[in-house]
Formats: structure tokens, sequence, C-alpha cells
């Protein structure tokens, strides 16, 4: 039967969402099923911060679900995809609730696992294994650093009698490792906070371990990625809110400097990379990056100001934190779905390919005017308002604080760049994609009619608009799980009614809609201005472009996306390091006359081409000597299991 | 009533701006001993144009149609949200310097992509210089905002001109100072003039504004002109009143109004006449050492901040 995946895939979202609204609303429900998955069971409790991102995957899902119903019906997923995504839809829902450190392993793995499924959609492509492959790895050791750090975490909780207490957990409960984080020494706490940093950034896409998003994003369809670069990613996010930040009070200022820096490298970084991408899908990827370091200098902001006892700010910070979440995942997801239409229709997602979309696609086209505003923090835009939080946290800071002193400006300096970067490179997807004159890929397309497809993109632009129009919305739904990082519960998080927003120690606020009517009534009485007086000037004529008088500019001499992004590449060349190869091919007669210029252009990735293949490398060279003990000598298995045997003996007494 | 006050002063700014631009080309042709055109000329060309002919490139997107529309609809909001004539004004609690740096950029914005959808070259060269100068603009713009904010704990203008009136000595200490120094070069980036792009430019390679607009005509052309002389005469209000906020208005009642009004007057024709006997002695900077400048500016609002930070100017 057709379609029956999109409807539990739907199912499934809509059961999400009302999981997360009765726990944000404080019906928490907590399950213990012993018979999955013997002999730990699984463990449930969906308290409000598991719920917050319970909800808005479940919002997601629901989307690219709607969505699904006009994409398989173009035969866009394979069957084996198609079968996955309900599942994955599952898996990524349950995450945040899972109560012990099995049931949050076991989902984790799935997660990997579904996710490399939908990656390898196009599995016959070279392109997509080497990603798979790629993706693997990396998520691969992302969960040894996070079982690293259950591990070191709960080596401390024997002893404790945590274990008799929690019956079917068997002391793997997130209390049980909570009551151990609590015990541990200063220098394994700060190896724990190293492990999983390491585990879930390399999830979140942190620099440097974001390599494989630019990869992995290409590849997988766009629903895939819609799901994996928004909640996906958003869940090593939450892994870090919850076994960090929740985890370890009165965490020392280091980590919370760290987080900044990490955080400001990947903005900065990743905003970068993304200006000069030409594919939409590898644009979109690396504005994962700069929209995940954001979200984590957030939270460093948030330790910084926890440290000083400033808890205003830090729940300012927390809440910068949802909301950027929030707003990132929505417009993330309807950036990813209107690419998926665009590249469906057109065949290609390359900027300098693309363009003149706005007639015959004008759908999918508002729908990306829409993600551009809420994706450059342009004010009425989502983005705008978490990162104005942000900031508002960031300022308050005041002279007391020594260190804080220099790291306040300085992260608000990396958060204004990444901004600017942002706005340029919102700028060249929207101007490139879909505005100007059509070009090759979009000559020949007949008008889009209004289908499931749409529907998806309308609903996620609908709720995208409204959450960078009513900012207070995000108080209702989040203060609950605000106060749960915090770790206290004011009761007040900041002051709002939906279509306000405003900090409870601040003069002012902030009033998106009151701009947009100002703006809109101006608008119409200038509007009004020009209509009454056309009597009074000469019709419209139609004329050429000025092109200084030449006639008839071939298709390579428009001004093009990668031109587009020359001047900011050049100031950045340090870190784009673009790659200019000229090759001038000139007549016999006289050298002095060219026949023919050629000139290539890349941008290459310049933390992955220095930082991965010597770890590459080290890997290879371990796998050899494996490969040299490996010769299948049933005895020599047996000796090296005999010796193992013989140093745990030793090791464990 | 309370609402008069938000008309008038769009009505003042929108009208005064022509005017100040043609002072300011007086005032630079007379340093550079030319004669100068009537005072008025700015005027009278938007009003030429509002009436001539439009003249479109064919098949051009909507964007292009609108941009002009939304350029000038939301310069003319950002100028109820500056305390140009009075602090009393109505919602001056809905906004601050950071959405006020926002919808600037809107227009920036909305111009930029207007630009890209007529699909010419000179419109992609300018939009994508318009926007360099503006992704690095960003962070020097939000370390001077930073700096302001600290004396009155707020982002709102209209409390940072309170607590300026309130305790006149910080308008000469050294936050003060090397903010105005770092927001100054900002506002010269931000209303295109010299010596980060020349506004009276013919030259299409050099241009970056000018070049945006190549294709308007009509009164589109006129809406970008005007826009662009508002947003100039309103940076500089904003800049005489964030640092030097006296003489406005804190109550709103006509007289204190008539005086708020004057008092503007006065303090944006000072900072015109500054900024063309300026512009006589300096040269458009070839555009790939704008970053420099830029980050120039950047370290001082860094400066300011820290500066605010030791030497708060009065007493907390």
């Amino acid at each position: 039967m057709t379609g029956a995946e999109n409807i539990s895939s739907l199912a499934l979202a809509i059961g999400g969402m009302i999981i997360g609204i009765l726990g944000l609303l404080g019906h928490d429900i907590v399950a213990e099923i012993p018979w999955i998955s013997p002999p730990f069971g699984i463990s449930i409790h969906t308290d409000y911060l598991g719920s917050f991102f319970t909800l808005l995957i479940s919002i997601v899902a629901g989307c690219v679900a709607i969505f699904n119903f006009g994409y398989t019906k173009r035969g866009q997923l394979s069957r084996t995809s198609r079968a996955v995504f309900p599942i994955f839809i599952a898996t990524l829902e349950v995450i945040p609730m899972a109560n012990s450190v099995p049931t949050f392993l076991l989902f984790w793995e799935l997660m990997a696992l579904e996710s490399l499924v939908l990656v390898l959609d196009h599995h016959q492509h070279k392109s997509a294994q080497r990603a798979a492959l790629h993706y693997a790895i990396l998520t691969q050791l992302g969960f040894f650093a996070i079982l690293g750090f259950f591990v070191l975490v709960l080596s401390q909780s024997h002893g404790l009698g945590y274990g008799a207490a929690h019956g079917a957990t068997h002391g793997l409960g997130f209390d049980a490792l909570r009551g151990a984080a609590e015990h541990l020494s200063i220098e394994s706490r700060d190896f724990a906070f190293v492990l999983a940093l390491v585990g879930f950034g390399s999830k979140a896409g942190l620099v440097p371990l974001h390599a494989w998003l630019p990869k992995a994003h290409p590849e997988a369809p766009a629903p895939a990625s819609a799901l994996m670069s928004t909640a996906m990613v958003t869940l090593g996010i939450y892994g870090l809110v919850r076994f960090v930040i929740v985890f370890f009070h009165g965490a020392p200022v280091w980590w919370a400097l760290t987080l900044l820096g990490i955080g400001a490298l990947s903005s900065v970084y990743g905003v970068i990379q993304s200006s000069s991408a030409n594919d939409l899908k590898v644009l979109l990827a690396y504005s994962t990056t700069e929209n995940m370091g954001l979200i984590v200098m957030a939270l460093g902001t948030e330790l910084l100001m926890a440290s000083d006892h400033h808890n205003s700010l830090a729940t300012d910070a927390a809440l910068a934190m949802f909301f950027l979440v929030g707003s990132h995942a929505l417009f993330k997801a309807l950036g990813f779905l209107a690419t998926g239409v665009i590249s469906l229709e057109t065949g290609t997602t390359d900027l300098n390919k693309l363009g003149g979309l706005t007639k015959v696609l004008p759908i999918t086209s508002m729908a990306f005017v829409i993600w551009g505003v809420a994706a450059s923090g342009l004010p009425m835009g989502s983005a705008f308002i978490g990162e104005w939080i942000l900031l508002q946290s960031l300022i308050h800071l005041g002279p007391t604080v020594g260190v804080g002193a220099l790291a306040a400006p300085l992260a608000m300096g990396a958060i204004a760049l990444t901004t600017g970067v942002g706005l340029l490179t919102v700028v060249k997807a929207v101007g490139m994609g879909i505005l100007g004159k059509s070009k090759s890929a979009s000559a020949s397309l007949s008008n889009e009619r209004f289908g499931t497809m749409q529907a998806g993109l309308v609903l996620l632009a609908a709720i995208t608009l409204a959450l960078g129009l009513l900012p207070g919305l995000i108080v209702f739904v989040g203060s609950h799980a605000v106060n749960a990082v915090i770790g206290h519960s004011s009761g007040v998080v900041a002051n709002a009614s939906a279509e306000q927003i405003g900090l409870y120690h601040l003069i002012g606020n902030l009033f998106p809609i009151a701009s947009l009517l100002i703006l809109a009534v101006i608008a119409g009485f200038s509007y009004l201005a020009i209509k009454l007086s056309d009597h009074k000037r000469p019709k419209t004529s139609k004329v050429d472009r000025w092109t200084c008088g030449a006639r008839n500019l071939s298709s390579a001499m428009p001004y093009n996306a990668s031109s587009f992004a020359e001047p900011l590449e050049r100031v950045f060349s340090d870190v784009l390091r673009p790659r200019r190869d000229v090759a001038i091919e000139t007549f016999e007669a006289s050298r002095l006359i060219i026949a023919r210029v050629e000139l290539r252009k890349a941008v290459h990735d310049s933390i992955e081409s220095a930082l991965y293949p010597p770890v590459l490398a080290l890997v290879d060279s371990s796998a050899r000597i494996m490969r040299a003990i490996h010769n299948g000598s049933l005895n020599r298995y047996l000796a090296i299991g005999a010796l193992g045997l013989v140093i745990v003996l030793v090791v464990v007494h | 009533m309370i609402y008069l006050a938000i008309v008038l002063q769009i009505a003042v700014i929108a009208f005064s701006a022509p005017l100040f631009v043609g002072i300011l080309v007086w005032i630079k042709s007379r340093a550079e001993g030319r004669r100068s055109p009537n005072i008025l000329q700015p005027w009278r060309e938007i009003r030429k144009l509002f009436y001539k002919q439009v003249l479109d490139p064919s098949d051009v997107g909507i964007m292009f149609r609108i941009a002009p529309l939304v350029l000038f609809a939301s310069t003319a909001t950002t100028v109820i949200m500056v305390p140009l004539l009075t602090t009393e004004l109505p919602l001056h609690t809905s906004f601050d310097l950071f959405w006020l740096v926002g919808f600037f950029l809107l227009g920036t914005i909305a111009l930029a992509l207007g630009s890209l959808d007529g699909a010419t070259v000179f419109g992609g060269i300018g939009a994508s210089r318009e926007l360099m100068v503006v992704a690095l603009l960003e962070p020097s713009m939000l370390m001077a905002v930073f700096a302001l904010s600290i004396r009155a704990n707020s982002t709102n203008l209209f409390a940072i001109a309170n607590m300026t009136l309130a305790h006149p000595a910080l308008i000469s200490s050294p936050a003060s100072v090397l903010s105005f120094a770092s927001l100054s070069i900002v506002l010269l980036a931000e209303s295109g003039r010299l010596p980060i792009d020349n506004p009276t430019t013919h030259l299409e390679l050099t241009m970056i504004h000018e070049a945006m607009t190549l294709e308007y005509s009509g009164y589109r052309l006129a809406l970008v002109k005007w826009a662009s002389a508002m947003r100039l005469v309103l940076l500089l209000g904003l800049i005489a009143n964030l640092f030097v906020p006296i003489g406005i208005a804190v109550t709103d009642n006509l007289g204190s109004l008539a005086l708020g009004i004057i008092a503007l007057a006065l303090k944006i024709s000072l900072l015109i006449a500054v900024l063309g006997i300026g512009e006589v002695f300096l040269a458009k900077i070839r555009l790939f050492r704008v970053p420099e400048l830029l980050g120039g500016s950047f370290v001082l609002g860094l400066l300011a901040v820290t500066a605010s930070y030791y030497f708060p100017g009065i007493a907390r």
C-alpha cells in the first residue's frame, strides 16, 4: 500500500506533539518497560527539558511527513528509505524521553543507523558511499566518546547505594547518573566534560567535528536532510544540555570559556564556509554548523553567568538557547524542504544554474524567502529574537566579572560577524537561487500547483513566521524547560505577552508587530500616492538592461553566485584558502594574443584538510597492524582471548 | 495627540532630508571653490523623477518592483525608533538599538535583492560589495551599541538619551569619545559616504550603492534617492542625540517640540558642515582596504566597552 509509511510518520508526529505538550504542561509520563531489550529494559520519563525537544522534533517531523506524501508520489525515495522514515521519526522523538543510560544509548545508536540508511538513499553513487563512510566513522567516534562519558560517570556510582534503589534500571537511570556526577573528582569531572563535548559536539556538527555535515546533506534526500539537520543535530545540543549543564552544578569558568570559544569558532567558520558554497545544500549544511555554534555560545554564556551568580542573566542565556534551537529547527527544515522542491523541479541545487523561479514556483519561492528572513537575523525573523536575547545577556554582564570583561565583548563580536556574513549568505542564496532571470535549469518549467509538498512548506513557513512575529510564545512554551536548565524555579523567565518579549531586568521590550504595522502603513500610503499620481506620468515602457553598450551577453557573463561571494572570499582568504588555477592558451603566431583563458577556482574546508588526513592515516595504519594479527589462525585467536582474560583478571583484583 | 509626535518626527525628517543633502552639496562646492547648485536641487530632482516615465528592464521580477517601496517605508519606520525631537515618543519601549540596526539592514537587503532581481551585472556588483561592507560593519556597529548601552544598562535609545540628559558629565567620558569615533566610521559606511563609497561617482566600476540603483528609474529612483537622504540625516540625528541629547523635548507639548526641532536642525547642520568640509580632504579608498578601516572602528568600539567598564563616568 502506498502512503502507509507517510500516514504512520504523521501519526507518530502527532503522537509526539501530544506527549510533548502534556510534558510541558506538567503531566509527565513515567514508564518502565522491562521486556523490550532485556536485561535493562526501557525507561521513559517525559520531563520539561525532554518534552521541549520532543515537541519541537514532532512539529518538524509532522511537516516533513506531510511534505513526504507529495515527495514519494513523485517516486523520490527508495523503498528502504521510505520504510526507515517513520522509525527514524519515532527514534528521534524517544531520545529526549529516555531516562536511563541503556535506553538512551540504544536509541542513540538506532538514530545513527537509520540516518546512515537515509544518507545512502542513492547508494549506487560513489559520492554517497564516501559521504556515508565519513558520516559513519564520525558518528561512531562520537558514540565512543559518549559511551566513555557514561562509563566514567557511572564508575563513581558503585558503593553509593544507587544500584539497589532503582530496581529495573539496575542503577543506570539518569537519577543515579546525576547523583554519581556530584561525587566525581575534579579531574574526572573535567575529563567527562571533554568526552561529552566531543561526543555530542560531533553530532551537533561543531567545528572541528563538522566535516560530515556538508558531505552527507547533498547526498541525502531533502526530507531526510530536513530531519537530520534539525532534529538530529538538535539532539546533540540536547545531550550537552542534559549531561553537562544540568548534571554538573557549579561548573568551572573554563568550561564556559571553552563552550564560548568552540561556539564562536563554529559559528564564524561555519558562516564563512556557507557564504562561499555554491551548492544550496552545502550552504544549508554549513549554516547548520553556524547555528549550532551560536547555540553553544548561548550555553557557554549561561555557564559564565551562572558561575558568577548572575542568575537573571543565566536565565536569559538559557532562554536564548531554547529560542535559537527552536527557530533553527523550524527555518532549517523549511530551507531544506524548499530546496527539495527546487531540486526536484529543476534537477539541480547549483546556485550558478538556478534563478528566475519566482514566476514558475511562486509558493516554494515564498517559502524560501521566509527561510531567508528567518535565517538571516533580520528583524521580524526568528533568529533575530534569539540573538537579541543572547546579546542582552552578554551586554548586561556589567563591569564586575574579571574574565567576562573581555569574553563578553568578544563573544558579541563573533555573533555580530556571524550575523553580518549570514546576511550575505542569505542574499546570495535568495538572489541567485530564485530571483533574477531564468537560466537553463528553470527555462522549461511549468507552473507550480498546490499539492501536499506545498502544504508542508506553507505550514512550516507559517510556524516560522509566527515565531519571529510573536516572540513571546517561546516563553509560554519554554519557561519550565529554562528553569530545568538553570536549576532553580524562579517562575518568571521573562515578561512577555505573545506579541512582545522583554527580559525582566530590562528597560524596554521588543514588539515586532508594531514595527511591521507602521511599515505597512507607510508603504501603503506611499503606494497610494504613486497610484493616485499615475495619470500624470507617461506609461511604463520596457527597455533593455544597461550593459555598457554590449549586445548579446553570453550565459557565462551575468553575475553569478561565485562572483557574488568573491569579495568576501578575498577578505577571508586566510580561512578559505581558495585555490586558483589560471590556464592561458595563446595563438601560435604570437604569444601576446590570447586564444582561451580558463579559470578554475575551488574553496575547500581548511580545518578538515588540516586535521583529518593525519587521523585517517593513523586509523589506516592501525588497521594494517590489526590485519596482520587477524590471519585466520584459530590458535592465535584463542591465545589473544586468554591473554585478554588474564589482563582483565589482573586488573580487577 | 500623543501620536502626533510620531507623525511630526517622520514628516520633519522626510521633508528636511533632501534639504540637508542640498546644504551638504553647497558646503562641499564652496569649500572646493566651485559654484554650487541651488540648495533645493535634491528636492527638485526627487519631484522631477517622481513624475517621470518608468523604464522597466524586460521580464523583471516582483522583488525588483517592490524593493524601493520597502526601502523607503523601512527607512521612514526607523525614524520613529530614534529620540530626535522628544524622548516621550509613543511606543518608545518597543524598540531598541539592535532593532534599529536590524531595520536599517532590512532596507539595505531589500535594495540588494531588488538589484539582483533586476539581473544586471552592475546590480550584482553593487549588491555583492554592499553586503561585504555590511558583513564587516556589523561587529563594529554592535560594539558601539554595547559601549553606549553600558551607561544606561539598557539598549533602549530613549533610556540612553535620558541617562545622558540626567548626567551631562557622560558627554565627555572616555567611553563616549571612543564610541563616538567608532560610530562615526560606521555612519560613513552605512550612509555610503567617502571614503567608503562615493555617492556622486559616475564610474560604474567603483560604485557600491549607486551600482545597485542603475536599473531604477522614475518614481522608483525617486524613492531610493529620498530614502538614502533620509538615512543620512537620520544617522546624523541619531549620533547627535545619543551623545549630546541637549535641547531634546522631554515632554510632548508643542513649545518644547518646536525647541526640539530647532536644536535638532542646529546639530544636524553642524554635523553636515563637518562632513562636507571633511569630504573635501578625502578620497575613496580601495574596496579591499575597507576591512582595515572597519577593523579600526571595531577596535575603537572594544576600547570604548572596556573604558566604560573601568571609567564609568558616573558613580554606580
